[in-house]
């Protein structure tokens, strides 16, 4: 499609610096330009920005020239865009993307320096109707507006997060000012005001940011969050209202938002830092002026501001002195959170040598209690010794905790992106970001939510027309969880979606011969949901892009198992669906279930123990195709393995009339191990056992027991392993 | 309402310009015919003055001093001053001063008029 493109340029190279009948002149032919090229979207959208931006460049004289030459290469642009093949058309897109970005860039710089003279404006308690007076009759571009915004407030959150380590990273606060001046930009073109007024409070804290004058503290990351949720929570209320300007101008005006830019602008005022110029033409000691003169001299003379302030006799001492208290003051109150950054690699190190530490404390406490050292030490000052050991200990675990809110973040971006993908619509609610947990752990949790969210959205939230006539709301909600829970943490995800059948699940498990009929009966829901993390198995009848191959699940339980993670699932057919993850707080102590084996100790993760059997020798079962043997136990053939023989305890006790055992749930698999003796469950400090163990796979690390007594950590599934490989 | 103040020491450019802005819906105007007189109707009417529009060649007080006395009080206002051909080197002062933006006398009334709405959204 070719447009045709009129412009009167001439009054562009003719525009002299404050020739306002021009100006007002070209801002008429900018909206005749609009008009026509109606049918092009591209252009539109860019052009009708154009109006708006030449009545402020009307305000401010000194960028005209700047500005209007800037124009001229759009218009030219614009009209070799209109006479372009397709390809021709893609490079003048970008080229007119460029210039029109500098034009917006360059005027809004100078806004700011406007709102620096003192104005008039009283404190706004909500919106009413008139302040949505200009908000544009345009479905497609405010549903264009909400997909920019949506990006840039994500490319926002990364950077973010990054900055949370790297404060001071000037290109990260400019990406992330960047953002928020461009969503503050174009919602200002489309009469947007509340996301056009939040995003401008934002962008004026990372200006001053970028300037040096606040610096990005931990809490200031938060309020910076909350800020960005609010304005996704307006972009979706704008979703949800399908972009009708009517509805939308109806449901903002409930919507207060005052407070926090209230608490904004409170933050901006007392926690900058200032320039003793500043607070001095601030408190109108100084003019603009003067103020300008004396910053030229500090530049050509490299003398300090408050010797050139008296030299020049332009204010009193005492006021001088007076601002200086109270830059101090404000210097004070700016809190700095200050961060070292640590490697990896020493913070587990460290961590290790607590682990020792701790073991050794436990070590003396019990030689000093039998006396064997023979030297008399108090009660208290063993205790105190404890006590100190203990702090350490936390703290240090502690250093490796972070909050699971970046994941979190992380996910919210995956869900969004998955339900354009599906062209579904979703709500994702987030309770307990806060919660910290181990970076390893948190490393390794991505993958399995990444899947479980991806899943929920697919298969669990009906598309928008079955939601409606199921009596449901048309957005679907995600709700996602984190608490800490006994010892460890517990993650859930839920969607409202159609849920899960079970009969549906048992019938493909029956199918699928992993349960006989006659057996159903015995099966819990559990039970039956636990199918789903077998592999090959999915009851989705599509397969999509996304997901539903049956791979998925299995993985999912896979990940979560190396890091001693639990997953189970809930669900109410047409309801919803929840899945719950059961994780260690930390991967360097672990819940452990100490045993005997011959001579040695070993440690199962106690989280994988589903019961403790004494059962006779003779009720042992021989399997019909191997020596295996088989232990025939509340209804279920479950196999034998003898621990000594896989750990070569050539000591064991295996001619044992009565064996003691661990059953164990592994792959939705039973195992029945013997064991020799049980000592309990204990907390244990899991410690890498070295390049000599490289040959034992179902070793995950040995640990050394208050009475110098070692033991070794077993993997389960590097065991479970060993015995199939071997047998 | 925010209102309008214009000066000029010709009456009959006050009133072609007040009749064109009555036209075009803008109802609140106020006049002045000179330097001294503007100000003192700009500083009872702070804050209520949407645009100003100065003649440059005036009596007691000429244009430019007023742009310069305005913009003690009140500097986001937008200033227009009329102006001839031949003051050229006037309105660099002008803008010097605080000025926002200059239109050449004679002009007609329906680009002046586009001036304003540029000025006033409302």
């Amino acid at each position: 499609m070719n447009t045709t493109i009129s412009f009167k340029t001439g009054l562009l190279h003719n525009f002299e610096e404050g020739d306002v009948l021009t100006l007002a002149e070209i801002k008429q032919e900018c909206e005749k330009l609009l008009q026509q090229v109606k049918e092009d979207e591209f252009l539109y959208h860019v052009i009708v920005q154009l109006p708006q931006m030449i009545e402020t460049l009307a305000s401010v004289p000194s960028i005209q020239k700047h500005g209007i030459s800037l124009l001229e290469k759009i218009i030219s642009q614009i009209e070799q865009y209109a006479q372009s093949d397709e390809t021709g058309k893609k490079k003048a897109v970008k080229n007119i993307k460029r210039h029109v970005n500098k034009l917006n860039d360059s005027i809004k710089d100078n806004e700011v320096v406007n709102n620096e003279a003192p104005q008039q404006v009283e404190e706004k308690k909500g919106y009413g109707v008139e302040d949505f007076d200009h908000l544009v009759d345009d479905t497609k571009l405010l549903q264009q507006f909400y997909n920019e915004a949506n990006e840039h407030l994500d490319s926002a959150q990364f950077v973010l997060l990054e900055l949370e380590h790297d404060a001071t990273n000037a290109e990260l606060i400019n990406t992330v000012f960047r953002n928020f001046h461009t969503i503050k930009g174009s919602s200002s073109f489309l009469g947007i005001k509340n996301i056009e007024d939040l995003s401008h409070a934002l962008e004026d804290i990372f200006a001053v940011i970028r300037d040096g004058k606040m610096i990005l503290a931990r809490e200031l990351v938060d309020i910076i969050f909350y800020g960005m949720e609010l304005l996704r929570n307006i972009l979706d209320i704008m979703q949800s209202l399908q972009f009708n300007p009517d509805e939308m101008k109806k449901t903002f005006i409930k919507i207060n938002i005052a407070g926090y830019i209230k608490l904004i602008k409170k933050i901006l005022k007392e926690y900058q830092y200032k320039k003793i110029g500043e607070i001095l033409q601030e408190e109108g000691k100084l003019t603009r002026a003067e103020l300008e003169t004396i910053l030229q001299k500090q530049k050509e003379t490299d003398k300090k501001f408050g010797q050139i302030v008296t030299e020049e006799r332009l204010i009193e001492q005492d006021d001088l002195l007076h601002a200086l208290q109270k830059q101090q003051k404000l210097k004070a109150k700016i809190k700095k959170v200050g961060f070292v950054k640590v490697s990896n690699e020493k913070l587990n190190s460290l961590i290790d040598y607590v682990g020792e530490l701790v073991i050794n404390q436990s070590m003396l406490k019990q030689e000093i209690e039998k006396n064997r050292t023979g030297i008399n030490i108090s009660e208290r000052t063993l205790s105190q010794m404890e006590m100190i050991t203990k702090s350490i200990k936390d703290l240090v675990l502690s250093m490796g905790m972070i909050p699971i809110e970046e994941i979190f973040n992380k996910l919210r971006v995956v869900a969004r992106n998955t339900a354009q993908e599906l062209h579904k619509t979703i709500f994702l609610e987030v309770h307990g970001q806060e919660t910290e947990l181990d970076r390893n752990v948190i490393e390794t949790i991505y993958d399995p939510l990444m899947h479980i969210i991806r899943n929920a959205i697919d298969h669990g939230i009906e598309p928008h027309q079955e939601r409606i006539a199921a009596g449901k709301d048309s957005v679907g909600k995600i709700v996602l969880t984190a608490e800490h829970k006994g010892s460890g943490i517990e993650i859930t995800v839920t969607d409202d979606g159609s849920g899960i059948d079970s009969k549906k699940v048992l019938e493909k498990a029956i199918a699928m011969q992993l349960v006989k009929k006659e057996d159903v009966h015995k099966l819990t829901e559990k039970d039956i949901f636990n199918f789903l993390f077998l592999p090959g198995f999915s009851t989705s009848s599509q397969v999509t892009a996304v997901s539903g191959r049956g791979v998925g699940l299995d993985v999912v339980k896979k990940g979560l198992e190396q890091i001693h993670g639990r997953v189970e699932i809930q669900s109410e057919p047409g309801k919803y669906t929840r899945f719950i993850i059961k994780l260690p707080l930390t991967l360097a102590i672990i819940e452990g279930f100490v045993t005997i084996v011959g001579v040695n100790k070993y440690i199962f993760p106690f989280n994988a123990i589903e019961e403790i059997v004494v059962f006779e020798k003779s009720n042992l079962q021989k399997a019909e195709n191997s020596n295996e043997a088989i232990l025939y136990h509340r209804d279920m053939h479950i196999p034998v393995i003898f621990a000594g023989d896989v750990f070569k305890e050539v000591a064991g006790k295996k001619d044992n009339d009565r064996l003691l055992s661990l059953i164990f749930s592994f792959d939705q698999f039973k195992y029945c191990v013997v064991v020799d003796a049980i000592i309990g469950k204990q907390e244990i400090v899991v410690k890498s056992l070295g390049t000599m163990f490289r040959d034992y796979p179902y070793f995950s690390g040995g640990t050394i027991f208050g009475d110098g007594s070692i033991g070794f950590v077993v993997d389960l599934q590097g065991f479970i392993e060993a015995v199939k490989n071997g047998g | 309402m925010k209102k309008i103040l214009v000066v000029d020491d010709s009456e009959v450019i006050v009133e072609v310009v007040k009749k064109t802005l009555q036209m075009y819906g803008y109802e609140e105007i106020l006049n002045a015919s000179n330097g001294v007189e503007a100000l003192e109707v700009a500083k009872k009417n702070k804050g209520y003055i949407a645009l100003y529009v100065f003649d440059v060649n005036m009596p007691q007080m000429d244009g430019l001093t007023l742009v310069k006395e305005v913009r003690t009080f009140d500097t986001t206002t937008p200033i227009i001053m009329l102006t001839t051909e031949t003051d050229k080197e006037k309105m660099k002062t002008a803008k010097e001063h605080g000025a926002t933006g200059w239109i050449i006398k004679p002009f007609d009334g329906e680009k002046f008029i586009k001036v304003v709405q540029m000025y006033l959204k409302n």
